[in-house]
């Protein structure tokens, strides 16, 4: 796809002015300018793509795109023969979000994914993600020379997912699978990716954590540096990858809502992800029991129509989260959750602030 | 036999086993007898100039998430049995790193599924294993019942030269079977695109009651047509999912026909732009799928029926 002037980000010259700056003034002028800049996109207006009566929309942060409550997460399932079906009934049905991965993780779905842009790519948010370092543990501090490493890694796969997408633009590209505030804080990373955007390959700038994502969150809420934040979160709190489980010792959701605010306030946009692993079966990386989290809802909840899988979506849409990631790899996943996202409002009680 | 000759006889069988022992160590092209001992095996692997990274670890089904994160359900939907990760560091540069993954997927059909369901068009095959490709400095491969990843931090001429050798060399340990996925035999040969075969064992083509199923291109003239292969166990269930098929093709599309071509009983869906054909054959379902011409589906259809054996 040609570049197009990119349609959703703030003016390159502004950027260019800024890496300009920073480069002599150092990397709090990076953070400071940045949010005002970001801070001043914020309010400028509202990106809408595709949106359809059978879905709903939330402005995703500073970014101003109104994105699909539901969004695709199409890592997994595009690996798993042609389903680019999927991807059109998700169109279809106004999802306007689709999140993918790096081929170092997610193999071939980048590649799987740009077929279906080929058609739609001017109608549709496209989001990827990489990760930047390896063998680390949550509590290790990064030194200069890791973070240098990690920032080029990074800039080197960013590269190759624009190349398997068949584009030269992502609207957003993630740090994946960060645990580490340290990496969050990284200058170098931080550079890495304005660079990026200042040679228009991308457009705001996300992590995805779910492991010690609280702390992640907390970081990247400190830097000011990030637009989008997707974490694993369940409405009982939350998930913790590394244990297939809920974090030790998590606040519930309706506990964290503080956090989520505070990310609110200064424009990340929130997307959860994994909310409903925990429900699924062994083999999905759960642990079966469909009924974990029905001491979480309200009556009307309870008592509607939905299944357990949608209960867990509609829920975690109405306390703090604007979006939710959802790895769909047959129709009828996808037609629960579209349910699930477009009647949240309808079946949960007791909300406020959402 | 007196008490000197049993002594003598027991020593020879014990220098015999020692023997064995011995050579099962030195010799270069010992085969793996389960995926257990693989650590074992691995230990001496690392390149010249290069150290193995922590140590060498095995995962399981329960833990596989540990290592690989969002991709595990994936490998677990093809019930991977066990997964041995080593990762080799550049002893003068430490973040210079090779990963190997070995997948033990319990049987030669699993194995090709995760081979077969990762590989994109276009990558460039490598004659190493049963199958195998790469992609810069990355080598994937089949043998058997293992799928081989080999990742490489960089991509330079230098990381495929040591990442192809870890390729051969981890190939000659592992055993091949003479096992051959079903569907390899039975799709048609004739205009068959090879590298394009993929085994999905659930949800082909998104669809929740296709599982079982192989996916492959033929090559029909100047265009490429997806066709897919299933089977069930017996005629009454591939009916059903044929009934299954046109069901969602009903809800999605925009309208079936049932049609009986050359006595080939077909349903054609007008998928809207695009036209999917099913049939059955006995226990086996088969057809075409988004094909833009809707006689030319038809044809490829008719030309899989007629060359598929019933079992």
């Amino acid at each position: 796809m040609k570049k197009n002037k990119h349609r959703y980000t703030f003016d390159r010259r502004e950027f260019i002015k800024i890496i300009t700056t920073a480069t002599f003034s150092g990397p709090t002028l990076i953070t400071n300018a940045t949010s005002v800049a970001n801070g001043s996109t914020a309010t400028k207006r509202k990106i809408r793509l595709n949106e359809q009566p059978t879905m709903t929309y939330r402005k995703l942060g500073r970014t101003g795109f109104m994105s699909s409550r539901l969004v695709f997460g199409c890592g997994a399932a595009l690996k798993r023969g042609s389903a680019v079906r999927l991807l059109d009934r998700a169109f279809e049905a106004g999802i306007n979000h689709f999140d993918v991965g790096s081929d170092i993780v997610y193999k071939g779905s980048e590649r799987h994914l740009a077929q279906f842009l080929k058609t739609r790519r001017d109608q549709v948010w496209v989001a990827s993600k990489a990760p930047a370092i390896g063998h680390t543990e949550p509590d290790d501090s990064i030194s200069l020379e890791q973070a240098k490493t990690a920032a080029k890694f990074w800039t080197r796969l960013m590269d190759a997912s624009l190349k398997d997408l068949q584009t030269d633009y992502v609207d957003a590209y993630y740090l994946m699978a960060v645990n580490n505030p340290s990496l969050v804080r990284s200058e170098e990373i931080y550079n890495a990716f304005l660079k990026a955007k200042a040679a228009g390959k991308v457009g705001y700038f996300g992590l995805a954590s779910h492991n010690n994502a609280q702390n992640v969150l907390k970081a990247a809420i400190e830097t000011g540096w990030y637009d989008i934040a997707m974490i694993g979160i369940t409405p009982a709190g939350w998930y913790d990858w590394s244990t297939k489980s809920l974090a030790k010792d998590t606040s519930t959701l309706v506990e964290l809502r503080g956090l989520l605010n505070r990310a609110r306030e200064v424009d990340i946009g929130l997307i959860g992800m994994k909310t409903v692993r925990y429900l699924a079966p062994f083999w999905s990386g759960g642990k079966g029991d469909t009924t974990a989290f029905d001491h979480m809802y309200g009556e009307a909840l309870k008592s509607s129509s939905l299944n357990s899988f949608q209960r867990a979506y509609a829920f975690v849409l109405q306390h703090g989260l604007d979006v939710v990631n959802a790895d769909m790899q047959n129709f009828t996943h996808l037609e629960d959750n579209i349910i699930a996202a477009a009647k949240t409002q309808q079946y949960v009680d007791n909300i406020s602030g959402s | 036999m007196n008490s000197a000759g049993v002594f003598t006889r027991r020593m020879n069988i014990k220098l015999l086993v020692l023997m064995g022992v011995v050579l099962m160590f030195l010799w270069p092209n010992r085969l793996l007898t389960a995926s257990q001992s693989l650590p074992e095996i691995l230990s001496d692997f690392a390149p010249s100039g290069w150290h193995t990274y922590d140590e060498i670890k095995q995962f399981t089904p329960e833990n596989l998430y540990e290592q690989i994160n969002g991709r595990a359900s994936f490998f677990l939907a093809y019930d991977m049995v066990r997964m041995t990760f080593v990762s080799f560091v550049n002893s003068a540069n430490a973040q210079h790193f090779i990963d190997l993954s070995i997948y033990d997927m319990g049987t030669t059909i699993n194995a090709f599924g995760v081979f077969s369901t990762e590989r994109s068009p276009g990558e460039t095959s490598i004659d190493i294993g049963r199958s195998g490709y790469f992609s810069g400095a990355n080598y994937f491969i089949w043998k058997g019942r293992y799928y081989i990843r080999i990742i490489s931090s960089e991509a330079s001429e230098v990381a495929q030269k040591i990442g192809i050798n870890i390729a051969r060399d981890v190939t000659k340990i592992l055993p091949e079977s003479d096992e051959q996925p079903w569907g390899m035999t039975a799709l048609p040969l004739k205009d068959l695109i090879t590298s394009s075969i993929q085994y999905a064992k659930v949800d082909a083509m998104g669809l929740d009651f296709m599982n079982d199923t192989y996916l492959a291109e033929y090559r029909k003239g100047g265009t490429n047509v997806m066709t897919f292969l299933s089977r069930r166990d017996s005629v009454e269930s591939a009916k059903d999912i044929v009934d299954q098929y046109a069901t969602f093709a009903k809800k999605y599309g925009r309208s079936i026909a049932r049609q009986s071509v050359g006595g080939v009983e077909l349903v054609s869906c007008d998928m809207g732009g695009s036209y999917d054909v099913i049939f059955h054959k006995d226990n086996l379902i088969g057809g075409v799928g988004s094909v833009e011409d809707q006689n030319l589906a038809i044809r490829v259809a008719i030309e899989l029926w007629e060359q598929l054996r019933s079992e």
